[in-house]
């Protein structure tokens, strides 16, 4: 992991990155893993940062290959009801057991003036990613991103390209401006092949800058 | 200024419903940011609450409203701002919490809350003029994160709604199917607030307009206020019956006195009949005798004292006025048992104006008014014609929409923005992006022309269909403002024959074959697998093994299927080899049949309904399908009154296949018969 990181360092500094789209002047967006390796290394979920290949686990579903910390839990649902303008698969991983409800609206409470015995079950301190993929519903293979935001997350304003450390022939951006609701502190679109993922971070936890390194790698190893 | 403005929408809500859509014009829109920004802003909930609230208390929602109303929620500790998030971007909120908004921070008197299913629930708050706030996802995509959205449209098709989430949110509109579906993800989470936006009530209808603790009775076409709780039940008025209406019918029907006297009443059955004896006062002098029409007039009238049988008038009473006969007491709502006047059975009844009688048109107007959740007598055509004077003109939507005193005449609105300068019916402030085009408003059609017709901020969004030609399968779709012609993107497979069938310059491409090979080994069309390699059809590049299964009545997949689970667009399903909407329209009989002596019910499409010991339900896929889905509810009652009923005791049998379940949908004690076999779109 480390190995690749400082590749992704020396590619940056060297002035390699590609440049498919406009690419980003501001280096933190994707750049956030190097500066935060001195920090400290408390956190709410045990990392063995020293051990990486203990760290991290392999989740192997039928279809996704990736890592995720160890104890950590994950969900691989399909779009039973796939409709136009919606992912075919959601994967979702998370440092907790309770259920991790993204964006702003939480389950409803029962409406008997009984409360719903799921409401305890929702976490409300987490880190979760989540990855929307979207595959099989049209040919994604010449697809532009802008055709691609336009038709998926008509709120997306502008990005800016930028290359996943490690993997240069990914096509990947970041997106900077919206005039909608844009969840996520961390939100990175990949396109690969005929398939488009939408990776992003959601983490209540207070170190967020752990919660982001975990992130980074979390994409990096994803099996695309 | 603003009696002008409700003057308009009600036109236009007229109109909607006329064109099958019911939309309520005129809830002012907010987005969720500012404050805030839309980086990690959970607002969605919140601000949804802001636009009912400002709807409902007739104020204008503004960001200030919105930090006002956040201001509140932090110090109620309803919600706790996020890390690393700006303070006013909210946090995530569950319906309850929107609730406790509506009934904290407003207040606005009553809401529903649920998690049904029920796409009829929110057809029927619209029709009362109330939004419906909805969980549901981003972009209505049941695949990204949870949001919350007001519907404020519906129809067969299409849910019009106002989402917070984005800078040009309001009015926008999506398929139901897609609706549906993203519903499903917040396991239907609805919130309503109890009200009724009609603008007319007939003489003795008890309404309370909401955020209001003023319960007032209608008489005359004028408001008398019932001052307290003592009064109220002094006159024998009934709790249930108060219906909670939007308080923009003050503007409508004027406050014109109050009721403040608690009478004292007796009730006296003398030789078989019934009278009411009635002082201001029980030490007052001044006295007055009423004779009830009938039993049933006295029993409409539900007045706590017990009858008094007496042989003749006694002496206290005999130097009283002597008022006029009483009828049906004004309000009480009457179902026939049988076909009364012609209305039919079922029809229902509202009494007003001491002796008169209205039926309402439509179920629509009796649900619109408010009514469906009031109880009502069950009679026989004898007892009411004993209990009533005459038959009044039916209640039609017109006479509950609009207002009898006149003030709602057009007299020219000076908001440039409230005016409606193409005669569209929309203006830039009902969302009319060009409102000096006629063709241009958010119910037009979108045109390939480069303009955005429909006013949803996107310029010939979604002109695109299939097209055939013989060079194969296609996509006809509109580009800069210009249709493209026929795309080919499934070519047909090139044979043999001396001709370039799949159009790409080349004939019979593909078809030298080497010496010494085996032609089972060929991949003829290119695809990747030869005959040997389980290759179902060497000649169409679509056809291989595990290739998707496409929509064009060829086994793509070479599982011996063809287009099984083909993907199509929402609302088509594949048929015969093509994309298609599906007019669901074949026969379904079902029957219906309870024991002897027990009377059968069935109720389906939106709201229809069979009565009788065997039912023959004659129906079609469409409308079963009005529901949302296939289904229709039944059940055996003893007898017209309901006093006992058992669905299981009914048989069914319908000419297609069926599942009977317990009222999953309705009632509990009713019975339901879904039809697996039939897809609603």
């Amino acid at each position: 992991m480390k190995a690749l990181l400082v590749l992704f360092a020396v590619l940056s500094l060297s002035g390699c990155l590609p440049s498919p789209l406009a690419v980003s002047e501001d280096h933190s967006l994707p750049d956030v893993t190097s500066a935060q390796e001195g920090e400290d290394d408390t956190f709410d979920f045990m990392i063995q940062k020293d051990n990486a290949s203990s760290a991290w686990e392999l989740a192997q579903d039928e279809l996704f290959s990736f890592s995720l910390p160890v104890n950590w839990f994950y969900e691989v649902e399909q779009n039973q009801n796939l409709l136009p303008r919606s992912a075919s698969y959601v994967i979702k991983v998370k440092d907790t057991a309770e259920q991790v409800i993204l964006g702003a609206v939480s389950l409803a409470d029962s409406s008997d003036d009984v409360q719903d015995p799921n409401a305890e079950k929702i976490a409300t301190e987490y880190t979760a990613f989540n990855v929307l993929v979207y595959s099989g519903e049209v040919d994604f293979t010449d697809l532009s991103w802008t055709d691609f935001f336009v038709d998926y997350y008509p709120e997306v304003l502008t990005f800016e390209s930028f290359v996943l450390a490690g993997k240069p022939e990914v096509n990947a951006v970041v997106v900077t401006k919206t005039d909608g609701m844009w969840l996520g502190s961390k939100r990175v679109f990949v396109h690969v092949k005929d398939s488009f993922y939408d990776f992003s971070l959601h983490t209540t936890r207070p170190n967020q800058a752990k919660a982001e390194e975990l992130f980074w790698d979390f994409v990096q190893n994803f099996k695309l | 200024m603003k009696a002008i403005v409700w003057y308009l929408l009600l036109m236009s809500l007229v109109w909607e419903l006329r064109a099958q859509e019911i939309l309520i014009e005129g809830v002012n829109f907010k987005t969720q940011s500012p404050p805030g920004d839309w980086q990690g802003n959970m607002n969605c909930g919140p601000t949804s609450a802001l636009i009912l609230g400002s709807y409902y208390t007739g104020v204008e929602p503004t960001a200030s409203g919105l930090i006002q109303l956040l201001d509140w929620m932090y110090e109620q500790q309803i919600i706790v701002p996020q890390n690393d998030a700006e303070y006013y971007d909210g946090n995530v909120t569950s319906v309850s919490q929107l609730e406790k908004i509506l009934l904290e921070y407003f207040p606005l008197g009553e809401t529903i809350r649920q998690n049904k299913k029920d796409l009829d629930f929110i057809r029927k708050q619209l029709l009362k003029q109330n939004p419906v706030i909805v969980g549901v996802n981003i972009n209505m995509n049941a695949t990204q994160f949870g949001h919350f959205m007001v519907v404020v449209g519906l129809s067969e098709t299409q849910v019009t709604v106002h989402d917070p989430g984005k800078t040009l949110g309001a009015y926008r509109k999506y398929s139901l199917a897609q609706f549906q579906a993203s519903w499903a993800t917040s396991n239907h989470a609805t919130l309503v607030v109890r009200s009724n936006g009609v603008l007319w009530y007939p003489d003795g209808a008890l309404i309370q307009p909401v955020g209001s603790n003023k319960v007032y009775v209608v008489s005359d076409g004028g408001l008398l206020w019932i001052k307290d709780e003592a009064v109220f039940n002094a006159m024998s008025f009934d709790w249930q019956k108060i219906i909670p209406v939007h308080r923009r019918i003050l503007d409508c029907l004027s406050e014109v006195g109050t009721v403040d006297w608690q009478p004292y009443r007796e009730v006296w059955q003398i030789s078989g009949k019934y009278f009411l004896f009635e002082k201001t006062s029980q030490n007052a002098s001044n006295c007055a005798i009423y004779q009830f029409a009938s039993k049933t007039a006295l029993d409409s009238w539900q007045l706590k004292q017990s009858t008094m049988t007496l042989s003749s008038v006694p002496s206290y009473g005999q130097g009283c006025d002597r008022g006029a006969m009483l009828y049906l007491h004004n309000g009480t709502l009457v179902k026939s048992t049988t076909d009364l006047n012609g209305y039919g059975v079922g029809a229902i009844f509202v009494a007003t104006g001491n002796g008169e009688l209205r039926a309402f048109d439509s179920w629509d107007t009796f649900v619109m008014m408010g009514y469906e959740n009031l109880p009502l007598m069950m009679l026989s055509e004898s007892a009411i014609l004993s209990a009533i004077k005459t038959f009044g003109n039916p209640i039609t939507q017109n006479d509950a929409l609009f207002c009898l005193t006149g003030i709602y005449e057009i007299q020219g609105a000076s908001d440039p923005a409230e005016v409606d300068n193409d005669n569209d019916g929309f203006s830039v402030a009902a969302g009319d992006c060009d409102d000096s085009n006629l063709a241009i408003n958010p119910f037009a059609e979108e045109l390939c022309d480069s303009v955005d017709n429909n006013c949803n901020g996107e310029e010939d969004e979604g002109l695109v269909f299939d097209c055939f030609m013989d060079c194969g399968r296609g996509i006809h779709y509109c580009e800069d403002g210009y249709w493209n012609g026929c795309e080919i993107i499934e070519p047909v497979a090139e044979i043999e024959d001396g001709i370039d069938n799949d159009c790409d310059g080349l004939i019979d491409e593909g078809f030298v074959i080497p010496e010494d090979t085996d032609s089972l080994d060929v991949d003829n069309d290119e695809d990747g697998f030869s005959i040997s390699q389980g290759d179902c059809d060497n000649w169409e590049p679509t056809a291989y093994p595990d290739a998707p299964e496409l929509c064009d009545d060829l086994d793509n997949d070479c599982d011996f299927e063809i287009d099984e689970q083909a993907i199509c667009s929402a609302g088509k399903t594949c048929l015969s080899g093509k994309c298609q909407i599906v007019e669901a329209a074949s026969q379904i009989n079902c029957q219906v049949t309870c024991p002897e002596g027990m009377l059968g019910f069935v109720w389906w499409d939106i709201d229809k309904t069979l009565t009788g010991n065997q039912i023959n339900l004659q129906t079609s896929e469409t409308e079963l399908c009005q529901r949302g889905e296939a289904w229709f509810d039944f059940n055996c009652a003893c007898d017209l009154n309901w006093s006992c009923f058992n669905w299981q005791e009914a048989t069914v049998q319908c000419n297609v296949a069926i599942e009977i379940k317990a009222g999953l949908v309705d009632s509990s004690g009713e019975g339901e018969v879904w039809f697996p076999g039939v897809a609603c779109y």
